[in-house]
């Protein structure tokens, strides 16, 4: 009896669909995972410019308002020992070569609405005892008026930790996330901002200026 | 008489599959393939920490522009020269680097004085300093009408050792 011909038959066996499949799912994973640290890379870049900008805007504002005051008018912040609260003035007016100075002026580091200075996040943000800049015209008149500089403002200055101690070794002890020091007739202001993103993940920076008193 | 194959099947004369050369080159392939991306992967990791560390220069230096301009200008270099180092909160020093300090504030000076025949592209050196016309040996740490600094922040990074300057000239 004469067998039938077998049919030569093409195709792949079931061990190299399971190995290319490896191999390419390899190759996807290791694309998909340079893709997304590229972007979580641009992300946190922006992220950090944002905030660097931010803090630079705000000192900018304050400075401006430190180029007319009055050394004389300027709390007292000793070096080593910084202010979180300054109080100064400026000219308002000239009639002939006398000036009539404005009411008291403060910048102050707040605490943010809704949190306490107490270690805890009050207010649920994910940060703890986070404040404001808030700037006062005519601080304890009628005629006082407040603003707020800006928000997210750090309890305490970068790289400061609440526990007595200089940590940062800036020779202040336990400042405020918005400190202020003057030395002869220069002011020097540190700020540190912080952002949170959807992670979770905290991000801190902080930026300083100097600027000389010239009244 | 005619031999009949007990065999029920026919087994072909060539054999498929692959020889050892195919297999070597496609997996030389492979690792030089994987070996580009895993470099990709590595250098992106690494590309977040270099850039916020060169931020972190590049405002250190601003910031002590910024001191160096509130200051009264005829009292910079003496202020400066005799400490010129400074930290930056964040990067470490390199390995050869005498104090630990990543910062330095450099003038055209020589010993300890500031003069004018000190050759220094970066400065803008050799050039005259206090408005005399001439450009002279003198230590000029007391007459100088601009004082050309540069802000120099070198550090150990991820990458290996960095350096970010910052130029800026103090008119007196």
């Amino acid at each position: 009896m004469k067998l039938p011909e077998r049919k030569h038959l093409s195709g792949f066996t079931l061990i190299e669909l399971m190995i290319g499949t490896t191999v390419v799912a390899g190759l996807f994973y290791a694309i998909a995972t340079t893709s997304l640290s590229a972007s979580n890379t641009y992300d946190e870049t922006m992220r950090r410019a944002r905030l660097v900008t931010k803090a630079h805007k705000v000192l900018d504002r304050i400075s401006d308002e430190f180029v007319e005051a009055e050394l004389t008018t300027i709390t007292p912040a000793l070096p080593g020992v910084g202010a979180s609260t300054i109080t100064y003035r400026v000219p308002g007016s000239l009639a002939g070569s006398v000036i009539t100075w404005s009411g008291n002026r403060t910048i102050a580091f707040q605490t943010d609405a809704g949190e306490f200075d107490d270690g805890i996040d009050n207010n649920g943000d994910g940060r703890i005892d986070e404040g404001v800049v808030l700037f006062t015209i005519d601080a304890g008149l009628a005629t006082q008026k407040q603003v707020t500089l800006c928000h997210d403002v750090r309890s305490l200055l970068g790289g400061e930790l609440s526990n007595l101690g200089d940590d940062n070794g800036n020779l202040m002890v336990d400042e405020r996330g918005l400190v202020f020091e003057l030395t002869a007739n220069v002011l020097t202001i540190r700020l540190t901002l912080e952002d949170i993103d959807e992670d979770g993940n905290t991000l801190s920076k902080t930026v300083q200026t100097s600027v000389r008193i010239r009244n | 008489m005619r031999l009949i194959s007990k065999s029920p099947v026919n087994r072909p004369r060539s054999r498929s599959g692959f020889t050892l050369v195919d297999v070597a080159l496609a997996t030389v392939i492979l690792v030089v393939a994987a070996g580009g991306l895993i470099g990709t992967v590595i250098s992106t990791s690494r590309l977040a920490r270099t850039t916020e560390e060169t931020a972190d220069a590049y405002e250190a230096a601003r910031a002590m522009t910024e001191q160096i301009h509130a200051m009264d200008a005829t009292t910079v270099f003496t202020t400066f020269i005799g400490a010129p180092n400074f930290d930056v909160t964040g990067l470490g020093a390199v390995a050869d680097d005498a104090d630990g300090l990543v910062g330095e504030i450099l003038f055209p000076s020589v010993g300890g004085e500031l003069r004018e025949d000190v050759v220094d592209a970066s400065l803008g050196m050799p050039r005259d300093l206090n408005g005399d016309g001439a450009i002279d040996a003198l230590n000029h740490a007391d007459d100088y009408i601009i004082l050309p600094i540069t802000i120099r922040i070198r550090w150990m990074g991820v990458s290996g050792r960095q350096t970010a300057d910052l130029s800026l000239l103090v008119q007196g």
